[in-house]
């Protein structure tokens, strides 16, 4: 039995699409203008869905053409997404018009720590890393030397409390060879 | 227009199983319509398994009937354990109330044990998967191949590959698993031209899900969903062993839920309590010799219940679920009134008290013309139908698109974890991210995965590990490996892994905690057939 004229189309839309799949933009995957009002991206992401849908095509046997569909899909249905987010839709906007034309969610809301305190979970060692920025900050190394060995007590393995404790390490040496 | 006879299969249907906590069922698209299939003249077939002193092992309704005698030895509310690591909550929580023996076995995986057995929890439900298969095979006269099995919305990935585990297990490929309420959705929607928003209110004998979605052209869009993974049907009934139990402390100075005997007793007579008050609003009765006393002396526990009392102290639980209601009205953006339709899922929800409030929640009252028993098993047939190869598009042309129910993300420095995939983000996914050696001619990259919102990774679910193997030897960070994960239509996590500067295809593993390997599945799966206990197949 030959393979039908569905599967034949979307094996031609696979090597149209999946090699470049990063060039197009959600616009450009949705089929539909810059300006396209929310209604419309809805109506043309449903279109899509119904066409290519892994689902639609159970009989595909093919591991590579599968994997390229979902791919190709799952960009599709982020488009969708996106687009229907009023703030990210004006975020992906500015980003494709320097090139970039998938939206990067992580960024945004990059887990960053915003200060060193952040970082920690013990009460404790919060307490005594910010009585140990105090020391450092007027000028009392061993102060501030003293009071991150507190701090690491409750929370060894915290990253932030061994690289703060290197850079006074540092500093304190610096200071003893500078006296002699 | 005849199809062709496919080489496997051989005609048979897809069957959808709704794999319950309580009960199962199971139904097919045959000549159009939905079949459900019965053991004798029941539809329901409870979720349960028991182990006979005799070897032989009971199954559904054998087996509920041998734990009013045997309860250490009969295995229920299983689908509270499966694909849970060991320590989790939520099976410490539940272990505390199952009389059965549960102990942790490898990869934090829970095992359970009876009369010398000890089997994981997939095995033990692939047993009941294993014999409402043969009830479709005994109807449908075919040997039944392939099955969609519906799981809560709120399931994890691990739980959903322990789901498939029992199917497979029980000698079937499972097609597909599906979000019960999605299934729900489906078989109210299919074939009727709608362009409407509905609720599903799916309050089962374990969890409770909301799940609002989008119909219109057969395009079932779920816009979110979310719920309680800690609160359902099972809950209220020990409200009412708590209620049966505090008056018979009162009475007899003694406490019936500290009796290995009795208490599994009381647990089974609440839940048909607690039935019965949906029909009548006084429940007077007893149970004959519920403990012997001095010199051997029977007690009998009279009892006399109203539905207004039971009301009063349920009602608290029944509040929980319109925070949940709350929660995922506002991710889909809508309110309470922009709802067209509510349909009730689960057994919990024939309770008045529960219809009651969520028409006042609503504005509406609920569809009373669904069978809330047989509704997910109907739309997993249903879906059953529409994945069939041989079904014509035109003819089959519902579509689901089901969402991620979780965030999932991987741990970054400092404590923290990246959100790779956001909650109630559509299925099927991919999402990208890179990472690089952190040290001179590192071979293995291991990254941590979670399931959860939270910006801390302590915060989420730890999931398991992806592990990038054989990595070029290199200086530190200069190998950089694109990762794309993937979320396939199960709501199963894959990952595959690029270098970004060669091009070249690396190793990716992703391994969860508590969950069978593919090794343990197919070791069950032949064991099963072996033991016949997955459902003897009669040859075509």
């Amino acid at each position: 039995m030959a393979t039908d004229a569905r599967t034949e189309a979307l094996l031609q839309y696979l090597a149209e699409v999946a090699p470049d799949l990063d060039l197009h933009s959600y616009y450009q995957l949705l089929d539909v203008p810059e300006d396209v009002s929310p209604d419309a991206v809805r109506a043309a992401f449903y279109q899509k869905a119904a066409a290519l849908h892994p689902d639609r095509f159970p009989g595909l046997t093919d591991r590579r053409a599968h994997d390229q569909l979902v791919s190709i899909y799952a960009r599709i249905a982020e488009g969708y997404r996106i687009l229907s987010d009023a703030r990210k839709r004006v975020a992906y906007d500015q980003g494709l018009a320097e090139g970039r034309t998938r939206f990067a969610e992580g960024e945004r809301e990059k887990k960053g720590p915003r200060n060193p305190e952040e970082s920690l979970t013990n009460e404790q060692a919060r307490k005594f890393l910010r009585l140990a920025l105090q020391a450092r900050d007027a000028g009392d190394l061993k102060g501030a030397a003293m009071n991150l060995g507190f701090a690491r007590s409750f929370e060894p393995g915290a990253e932030v409390l061994t690289m703060l404790a290197a850079q006074i390490d540092e500093k304190l040496k610096g200071q003893a060879g500078g006296g002699q | 227009m005849a199809a062709p006879a496919s080489e496997k299969g051989s005609g048979a249907p897809i069957i959808g199983i709704d794999l319950g906590t309580t009960n199962s069922v199971v139904a097919a698209m045959v000549a159009g319509k939905v079949q459900v299939f019965a053991d004798g003249d029941r539809r329901l077939h409870p979720s349960e398994v028991s182990f006979h002193p005799n070897g032989s092992t009971l199954v559904c309704h054998a087996a509920r009937k041998r734990r009013l005698v045997d309860p250490r030895s009969t295995f229920f509310s299983v689908k509270r354990l499966v694909g849970q690591p060991f320590r989790s909550p939520a099976v410490q929580t539940a272990i505390a109330r199952l009389p059965y023996r549960v102990t942790e076995g490898a990869n934090e995986q829970v095992q359970l044990s009876a009369r010398g057995k000890v089997l994981t929890a997939p095995a033990i439900s692939a047993i009941v998967v294993g014999h409402v298969k043969h009830c479709a095979e005994a109807a449908l006269q075919l040997p039944v191949r392939q099955a969609v099995i519906t799981v809560p919305a709120n399931f994890n990935d691990a739980q959903r590959a322990a789901t498939k585990a029992a199917g497979q297990i029980a000698g079937l490929e499972v097609r597909r698993i599906l979000n019960e309420p999605t299934a729900a959705a489906l078989a109210y929607g299919v074939g009727r031209q709608l362009d409407q928003t509905v609720a599903i209110y799916d309050f089962g004998g374990g969890t409770f899900d909301i799940t609002v979605l989008r119909i219109k052209d057969q395009i079932f869009e779920v816009l979110a969903t979310g719920g309680d993974t800690f609160l359902g049907g099972d809950d209220l009934d020990l409200v009412l062993v708590d209620l049966l139990a505090d008056g018979f402390l009162r009475e007899h100075r003694y406490d019936l839920r500290e009796d290995e005997i009795a208490h599994p007793r009381l647990v089974v007579a609440a839940e048909q309590i607690k039935c019965r008050l949906s029909d009548v609003e006084v429940v007077d009765g007893e149970i004959k010799e519920i403990v012997h006393g001095e010199g051997g002396r029977p007690i009998d526990l009279a009892f006399h219940l109203t539905r207004e009392a039971y009301e009063a102290a349920i009602a608290g639980y029944v509040d929980r679920t319109f925070w949940a209601c709350d929660e995922v009205l506002q991710i889909a953006g809508l309110a309470p009134s922009g709802v067209d339709d509510v349909i009730l899922v689960g057994g919990t929800t024939r309770m008045p008290l529960v219809r009651r409030r969520v028409a006042e929640y609503f504005g509406r009252a609920p569809r009373a013309d669904i069978n809330p028993d047989e509704v997910v098993a109907w739309g997993a047939a249903v879906q059953g139908g529409a994945l069939a190869p041989t079904t014509a598009p035109q003819a089959f042309n519902s579509l689901l698109l089901d969402v991620a129910p979780r965030a999932l993300g991987i741990a970054v420095a400092g404590g923290y974890a990246d959100t790779v995939v956001q909650r109630n983000a559509q299925l099927p996914l991919e999402q990208t991210r890179i990472f690089s050696t952190s040290a001179d001619n590192q071979e293995r990259v291991l990254i941590q995965i979670c399931q959860g919102e939270s910006r801390r990774f302590s915060e989420n679910t730890p999931l398991g590990q992806l592990a990038l193997d054989g990595l070029p030897r290199a200086r530190r960070g200069e190998i950089k490996i694109e990762v794309t994960f993937q979320i396939d239509t199960d709501g199963i996590l894959h990952a595959r892994a690029r270098d970004v500067a060669t091009g070249r295809e690396e190793r990716a593993t992703v391994t969860v905690r508590g969950t069978m390997s593919q090794e343990e599945i197919a070791a069950a799966r032949a064991a099963a057939a072996a033991a016949g206990t997955a459902g003897a197949v009669t040859p075509a």
